[in-house]
């Protein structure tokens, strides 16, 4: 038996919009720790790791680890019929073939329940390792958002350097060049409004913009992100979903094919 | 049946000159088909400076033939050439055929349109020809708005052309039709007011008498060729009309770009005969329900047990004469880091080829086309995500 409520279904409506654009079907995985959720995109460039700790729930129980495969937008349509305060109770049975969504209006007059059935899906699990960077950046979430919007207007890539004065976001295309710089500022009051650099040597890397337009539909779920970059490895987008977990992406950065080269 | 289907030569001059000049229409008739005279002009020269006669092109080889050919394209052309030289050489004691028939049925190559123009220019045959330029002028002049590449149209062409033809000069009579077809009664602008056959043109009758607000020519219903169509609503450039096209048959294939660790990618030969023969090409199966990219890859690679399948999200078209194919791009990239046996179907025709040698080895417009969409596709994954993640499991952390 798999139970699991949360007080406001708000934070799993803002979940779902995190990954729907990114993944079709993906694997809840429950066990006695947390959810988790790992996915790829269709075209394998990028990767999402959601975690949400039992800890964050108002009531949690796991009594054997299941998979429930679950078709996003599916499950986003039946979020939809959940009001922002509505307290959201997931149920599956051990052996069954679907998961139960229970909304309960915050006066407990209105009770709904919708019944999802739960699909197969043969997924690989990455292993991803934790490791450090040679940069990371941590920075307003609604900041990035925005950066990454303006930029998109440009180009498709966006080039992302780190130096110790700051970080800098270049993009340019055929109408021009975009450029936006962010100096440390850790000096703010204010936490989640602080631009935090931290790096062991300077380090420009190239992603593609509409990857990270996708990931930056996690912005309402924390205040500010964190970048993590090393040469040739996928850049890491955190985002800290408080006093629950996070929903991390991974992005691998575009390189200089010598598929060409025909003379060695 | 016309006079010209007879098999008695007709012409009056001295049998080398009218040979010589058999052997110079037929050369130049090959060359032109479906060539510019202007790309004709210098190989014609040169080919009649190097085999002037009949007998010493007989002499020649296929290699020397090809090589004179060379650029010219629809190499079977000259080839055929050859066979006929040999064959009029060896067995019709160095004679060409001096009738329609005769030229239809003994030389390889000479199809109705060329026996025709051989035996009327050469031999003074009385046979009307019929080329593009002719079947223009003719539907024009008499109105035929049946699609004129239909069986019966085309009968019913040769037989008006076999009708008119000038009896006593049937050679100069067709080339100047070919001549006005070319240069005055063009598909596109035709130049009706200085084209000598406008008093007898149907067309430019009836659009005259239309445009002076006339009721048009009422069309003789007996006649098949034009019955339905005898309204004015049909423009002179309408004519010939032609069959509308079939549209060629459409096969999906997943075309698979199976590549390892180590940057190996697998291709196979084609068969060495039909489409593309034994040309290199990645790896296609037909893209049905039932066929799917995993198990077209176990079938191909039984070794492999679990391949990482992505949608590259990009389809290739290429439109052979016959058929169209769409090509959907999958990246397989088979776990090991060194090439894996091929199923003994296949083995014998497979070959890992490291990407730097792919785009020389293709040789076909359709699979570099692939190609050229899985190094595009490549440039903008970054090599995938899996690969990124396996490089971050195994380069040391930076330095603290």
């Amino acid at each position: 038996m798999f139970e699991a409520r949360m007080a406001q279904a708000a934070l799993l409506k803002k979940v779902l919009e995190a990954v729907k654009d990114l993944v079709t079907d993906a694997n809840w995985d429950c066990t006695s720790a947390g959810i988790s959720l790992q996915a790829m995109d269709s075209s394998h460039v990028s990767l999402v790791s959601l975690l949400m700790r039992k800890d964050g729930f108002d009531m949690y129980r796991c009594d054997r680890p299941i998979s429930l495969g679950i078709n996003i937008a599916s499950m986003t349509k039946i979020m939809k019929c959940a009001n922002n305060n509505d307290a959201v109770t997931l149920r599956a049975e051990d052996e069954g073939d679907t998961v139960v969504f229970t909304f309960e209006s915050a006066d407990q007059e209105k009770v709904s329940e919708f019944e999802m059935k739960l699909m197969d899906i043969d997924s690989e699990h990455l292993g991803i390792p934790e490791r450090e960077h040679t940069a990371t950046v941590k920075m307003p979430a609604s900041e990035f958002h925005g950066i990454c919007r303006d930029l998109s207007t440009i180009g498709e890539t966006v080039q992302v350097s780190v130096t110790k004065e700051g970080v800098q976001f270049t993009a340019s295309g055929d109408t021009g060049k975009g450029t936006i710089t962010l100096r440390n500022n850790s000096s703010v009051d204010e936490e989640s409004q602080q631009v935090v650099i931290t790096m062991q040597e300077e380090l420009s890397l190239s992603f593609a913009l509409r990857y990270l337009n996708f990931f930056t539909k996690a912005t309402a779920l924390a205040d500010s992100v964190t970048l993590s970059m090393t040469a040739d490895l996928p850049l890491v987008v955190e985002y800290r979903i408080e006093d629950t977990g996070y929903i991390r992406y991974f992005l691998a950065p575009k390189i200089d094919d010598d598929d060409d080269e025909d003379n060695n | 049946m016309s006079k010209g289907g007879n098999d008695i030569a007709c012409g009056k001059s001295k049998l080398e000159d009218r040979q010589q000049r058999a052997y110079a229409v037929w050369v130049s008739e090959i060359m032109l088909q479906q060539t510019q005279v202007k790309t004709v002009i210098d190989y014609y020269t040169r080919w009649m400076a190097k085999w002037p006669t009949l007998k010493d092109l007989a002499q020649a080889t296929p290699d020397d033939v090809q090589q004179m050919w060379a650029g010219l394209g629809y190499y079977s052309r000259g080839r055929r050439l050859l066979q006929g030289a040999k064959h009029v050489e060896e067995k019709l004691n160095g004679r060409i055929p001096e009738t329609y028939k005769g030229l239809l049925s003994e030389l390889p190559g000479v199809g109705p349109y060329t026996a025709a123009a051989i035996a009327s220019i050469a031999f003074g045959c009385v046979k009307g020809v019929v080329d593009g330029n002719v079947l223009r002028v003719l539907a024009r002049l008499r109105r035929i708005t049946q699609p004129i590449d239909t069986t019966p149209v085309q009968k019913a062409m040769q037989a008006l052309s076999d009708a008119l033809v000038d009896p006593s000069r049937p050679g100069d009579f067709n080339q100047a039709v070919m001549e006005l077809g070319a240069t005055t009664c063009t598909p596109k602008a035709p130049n009706c007011t200085a084209c000598p056959l406008a008093s007898l043109c149907q067309s430019h009758r009836l659009h005259a008498r239309a445009a002076t607000g006339k009721t048009a020519v009422a069309s003789d219903p007996t006649c098949n060729l034009c019955s339905s169509h005898a309204i004015a609503d049909i423009a002179t450039t309408d004519l010939p009309r032609k069959k509308p096209k079939k549209q060629s048959p459409v096969i999906d294939l997943w075309c698979l770009h199976i590549r390892t660790q180590r940057d190996k990618v697998l291709l196979l030969r084609n068969p060495d005969t039909g489409l593309l023969a034994s040309s290199w090409t990645f790896p296609c199966v037909a893209h049905t329900e039932h066929a799917t990219p995993h198990a077209a890859v176990g079938t191909l690679l039984p070794s492999v047990k679990k391949a990482d399948v992505v949608h590259t999200n990009h389809v290739v078209e290429h439109v052979f004469s016959h058929r169209k194919h769409r090509y959907h791009v999958l990246h397989v990239s088979c776990g090991g880091d060194d090439e894996v046996r091929c199923s003994d179907d296949h083995n014998d025709r497979s070959q890992w080829v490291h990407k730097t040698r792919v785009a020389a080895t293709l040789t076909t417009t359709n699979m570099k086309k692939v190609w050229e969409k899985v190094k595009a596709w490549r440039k903008k994954q970054g090599g995938g995500i899996v690969a990124a993640l396996k490089r971050a499991s195994s380069t040391p952390a930076p330095r603290p």
